[in-house]
């Protein structure tokens, strides 16, 4: 059902993106700076996201939420897994005014995204979408488990041989006459 | 010069008077005896005149020292329910002391043997002290205080908590140091008989106040009586 | 007598103490079979892809320093309380040795604790390390931010085991002082974002530590480009360490009497 919504949300933004040229839109423009990104599961990527407003009047209020497509997933993915910042409320941008923000994401899990940022009146009014960022998540390399074991075995044996050489050495020293 | 010069010693903790102008000297040769009954003011006396305490009031000198860090480099002390590094060595325990007053690690060593085997403990040097009964501890301790090789010895209650056996081998061996080494001794005991058994002078106290200095004779045991009934 | 050779002097005996005569190898066989535990878990879980790599590599560091730091603590706040309650301070305080000489030489002997520590942390790290990268990084997180931790709480540790009237007291307060400074590091990302929270952040030596470890190892960020989040621990350090040798004058045999 949430997937569904989001789905339709992303198509209605969508839609209303470019059905109004950037022009003529009315409100916040969102820009990204990034086209695509290439990353690893769990590596934190700043977006710096710059939000204008390229209209006549003060644009109200504003809230930016992320978004989180996974296409070949066939759909959403929760970008909750994303962030710890899903929203981030924004102040009244005055005509010609434009703000940015650092956005940190990091992705959990292995695929090819689209990330989105889409601003919101709150006041109503209409809702703009930034262009999409590709993120192409890979595995990171595992953990060498070869060189792993070896270490745990080896590192509590050398510890006990070298407490007990310590315990002898104490032994030797306190028992050598003076 | 008298080994130890006190002169009206005072000590306050806040409205508590521990010391009441406590004027009191000792000397070479001689066991001076510090008799009270608990709570007297003989700890803290020691404690003052080791340097551990300011006093409040009144002077004192050691050998004729007034600097704290010189009075601690010719005294030893041992002080009263002295703890002890229990998984030490009695010869390790006694070469670190011996180092700490200067002295070279290999020397301290051979001087801390000398001292166990002064003290009857010759036979146990390599032991863990954890090891060692009260009364070996208490003679482990004096051979602590010994070694710097102090002119002035202080020892706080020595054979508290001690059997006879162990009481009379402390109290022989302190009045032994005082005979062979000609070392100062201020020896302090809640016990009449002790003091009348070693020291050549007693100083009783009672709420820290002196009430009797001078050789120990029948007007001692008199005093003491007064003072504790 | 001279104060750098009293300094020694107490140094050496603190860690014959400690390492000949004490507990100290036996607990570092402790840590190397803790470590030994984390380090295989975190490598299975990891190849299982529950765990991501690098989050497995701070785990093992996370450990490592807190052990470490544990140790160092309660090593350094037992010293002078410690001797206080067992009645073995009395005898020190007697001797000619000045009183900074000695807390100075246990304090650094509790660095004996993190030295030791990291001694048998390094393998694992660079083990465990190598196969999602930035071993080198991490170990240089532990050995700077780390070591000046270690300073921070065993010098600080020190100082309040100098002043307290009881053992208990004194490991109490410094549990205590530690968990005061891990606060900041558990506040919401909302909080910490504005310039005060990141003042916070940067000026508490814990957070800061935490931070400069998460970023470099789990976030992947180079040790270089992250060096400034070492600039409180650092400072708190020789804070501390002025504190210990130019505020103890005297040891008091029974403190506030």
């Amino acid at each position: 059902m949430r997937r569904m919504l989001l789905l339709t949300a992303l198509c209605v933004l969508g839609a209303v993106t470019v059905a109004l040229p950037v022009s003529a839109q009315e409100g916040p423009v969102v820009a990204v700076d990034q086209e695509s990104v290439d990353t690893v599961i769990g590596t934190e990527t700043v977006m710096m996201v710059e939000i204008s407003n390229s209209g006549t009047a003060p644009t109200g209020p504003l809230v930016a939420h992320l978004l989180v497509v996974d296409p070949a997933g066939g759909g959403s993915a929760d970008a909750e897994d994303w962030t710890s910042e899903l929203n981030r409320p924004l102040d009244s941008l005055a005509p010609g005014e434009a703000h940015t923000i650092e956005w940190d994401v990091a992705p959990i899990m292995a695929g090819d995204y689209r990330v989105l940022i889409s601003v919101v009146p709150i006041d109503g009014g209409p809702p703009s979408v930034s262009p999409q960022i590709r993120f192409t998540v890979s595995q990171p390399d595992a953990l060498v488990s070869g060189a792993t074991l070896p270490v745990a075995i080896a590192v509590p044996v050398i510890a006990i041989g070298a407490a007990l050489v310590t315990r002898r050495i104490e032994r030797t020293v306190a028992h050598r006459p003076t | 010069m008298n080994a130890v010069d006190s002169h009206r010693i005072s000590k306050r903790y806040g409205e508590r008077l521990a010391l009441d102008e406590v004027s009191f000297t000792a000397s070479n040769n001689q066991v001076t005896g510090l008799l009270g009954p608990n709570g007297a003011g003989k700890t803290t006396l020691i404690r003052v005149l080791t340097t551990l305490l300011a006093p409040s009031g009144g002077e004192f000198s050691i050998l004729g020292h007034t600097d704290p860090e010189k009075i601690r480099s010719v005294v030893g002390v041992l002080p009263e329910s002295a703890g002890f590094p229990k998984r030490k060595r009695a010869i390790d325990y006694l070469s670190y002391h011996g180092a700490l007053y200067g002295v070279h690690w290999s020397d301290a060593r051979k001087l801390g043997m000398d001292l166990l085997s002064e003290v009857g403990l010759g036979d146990r040097w390599s032991d863990r002290i954890g090891t060692f009964s009260r009364g070996m501890r208490q003679r482990l301790g004096i051979a602590r205080a010994l070694i710097n090789e102090p002119p002035v010895l202080f020892l706080d209650e020595p054979t508290l908590g001690l059997d006879p056996g162990g009481k009379r081998n402390v109290l022989d061996l302190v009045r032994r140091l005082a005979d062979e080494r000609g070392a100062a001794i201020v020896l302090t005991s809640h016990l009449l008989d002790e003091i009348e058994r070693i020291c050549d002078r007693a100083v009783i106290l009672d709420r820290g106040r002196v009430v009797y200095d001078a050789a120990v004779t029948d007007r001692l045991a008199d005093t003491f009586l007064e003072v504790t009934t | 007598m001279n104060d750098t050779k009293s300094v020694a002097l107490v140094v050496r005996e603190e860690v014959r103490d400690a390492w000949l005569r004490g507990w100290g190898p036996w607990l570092m066989v402790g840590v190397a079979f803790a470590l030994s535990g984390v380090a295989v878990g975190v490598a299975y879980t990891s190849q299982i892809n529950l765990l991501d790599a690098r989050e497995g590599v701070a785990i093992l560091v996370r450990l490592a320093i807190g052990l470490g730091l544990l140790f160092v603590l309660f090593g350094a706040a037992d010293s002078i309380s410690g001797e206080r309650d067992r009645a073995t301070l009395e005898s020190l305080l007697l001797t000619p040795v000045e009183h900074s000489s000695l807390v100075l030489g246990k304090a650094i002997a509790a660095m004996a604790w993190w030295l030791v520590t990291f001694l048998v942390a390094t393998p694992y790290v660079l083990a465990v390390g190598t196969g999602p990268g930035g071993a080198l990084d991490a170990l240089a997180v532990v050995a700077t931010a780390g070591l000046a931790m270690a300073v921070f709480f065993g010098f600080g540790a020190v100082l309040i085991s100098a002043r307290a009237r009881t053992n208990l007291v004194s490991l109490g307060l410094a549990l205590l002082a530690v968990g005061v400074l891990a606060v900041p590091g558990l506040l919401p990302a909302a909080v910490t974002r504005g310039p005060i929270g990141q003042f916070i952040l940067r000026a508490d030596p814990v957070t800061s530590s935490l931070q400069l470890l998460n970023r470099v190892v789990v976030d992947q960020h180079s040790f270089a480009s992250e060096v400034t989040w070492l600039a409180s621990p650092v400072i708190a350090a020789v804070i501390v360490v002025a504190a210990v040798v130019v505020g103890v004058r005297t040891v008091e045999i029974e403190p506030g009497s």
